[in-house]
């Protein structure tokens, strides 16, 4: 079967886009062990459903957006520990929102999108995908990603903002 | 131009992200089969998608396809004394002994904590037919063995998927043999008789 990235079996679509999928499911989550399930399961099913699969790259992205989904449902479900609580037990190396370059406050801001306006940035500044991509891969109308989008830069233009008033006050 | 520096901004912001991410795992699993019934061609694929953690993370199922061992099943095969054994020696075990459920009591010599640690008590449990299914605190397993003498098991096929939870690692690639021990503990071991765990009745 002709598939849109050339590949005929499963085994060399994994070894040429596994890694890739990996990365997308990483900068989804920034969670590894939740990045590897995630991609794990999604290949796995690829791998199940492979003979009727057409397009494996936009395939995979769906099954790694839809596990992210599932992944932040469960994540909803456990017991909330505040952030203070996580920090003194790992002993972790606290992001601060007002550090100064190009990361600093981004790394703050970004994880704290809510899910849906998070993924679409990520499709449409990680991945380069055009809005009707993303809306097929996230399973939404295009106007809703539209949407999402644009509220998820107008909530990082604020809190920016925001932050450089205070740095400069 | 706030917006498009924005947007560049947000694009590297990603990119760093994504250069930190881990490598994918992979792990070849020699000894495991899918089961199905036709033979297929080994799949490479199971180096990728196959992952063995140590005990936590997701280890997927699929597998390479071998051929069937001489004797499949349980029912049937010999071996061995159907009487317990003394302390501290171990004996071969008959097919019906190892019929029935087990749950681990040590894995490489250290106790297998009970509940809490599993959402429940991991178990595995051999049929007369040459299947089994199995239990490992978090996800479900099935699949067949194949059991014969003297005191040699082997697992042929499985399929499960292992998410990311506290997972005990039923030792279905590594096992050779199996043997009765002390108390009617089932111990089994690997290829050069190291106990990988030691099951005890459920």
């Amino acid at each position: 079967m002709a598939r849109d990235d050339g590949s005929h079996s499963f085994e060399s679509f994994a070894a040429a886009h596994g890694q890739q999928l990996m990365r997308l499911a990483y900068v989804l989550t920034e969670d590894a062990q939740a990045a590897e399930d995630i991609t794990q399961t999604a290949l796995l099913r690829m791998h199940q459903r492979w003979d009727s699969i057409r397009q494996p790259q936009s395939y995979g992205r769906r099954a790694i957006a839809n596990g992210v989904i599932d992944h932040s449902r469960r994540r909803s479900r456990e017991v909330l520990v505040t952030s203070d609580i996580l920090v003194h037990l790992a002993g972790a190396d606290v992001p601060d929102a007002e550090e100064p370059g190009l990361a600093g406050p981004l790394r703050c801001l970004i994880p704290a999108l809510p899910p849906r306006q998070r993924m679409a940035l990520v499709f449409r500044y990680y991945e380069q995908l055009e809005i009707p991509e993303i809306a097929a891969t996230m399973g939404l109308r295009q106007s809703s990603v539209r949407s999402a989008i644009a509220r998820a830069l107008n909530t990082l233009r604020t809190e920016l903002a925001a932050i450089d008033r205070r740095t400069t006050a | 131009m706030i917006d498009d520096k924005l947007e560049s901004d947000i694009s590297a912001y990603l990119r760093e992200v994504a250069d930190r991410s881990p490598q994918l795992s992979a792990h070849p699993a020699p000894n495991i089969r899918r089961s199905r019934k036709r033979a297929m061609p080994v799949l490479a694929a199971a180096a990728v998608v196959l992952v063995i953690g140590a005990g936590f993370g997701l280890r997927a199922v699929v597998s390479s396809i071998g051929t069937p061992g001489p004797t499949s099943g349980a029912s049937g095969e010999t071996l061995g004394q159907p009487a317990l054994p003394p302390a501290g020696q171990t004996t071969a075990l008959t097919a019906d002994q190892l019929v029935g459920r087990w749950e681990p009591s040590q894995l490489q010599g250290q106790p297998v904590l009970p509940e809490p640690v599993w959402e429940s008590m991991p178990w595995i449990e051999f049929s007369a037919e040459g299947t089994f299914s199995a239990w490992d605190g978090c996800n479900n397993a099935r699949g067949t063995y194949t059991f014969k003498q003297p005191s040699s098991l082997t697992f042929d096929s499985m399929r499960s998927k292992f998410l990311g939870c506290s997972n005990f690692p039923h030792p279905y690639e590594a096992t050779r043999t199996a043997r009765l021990s002390e108390g009617g503990l089932l111990t089994m071991m690997d290829a050069a008789d190291n106990s990988l765990v030691v099951y005890r009745r459920s």
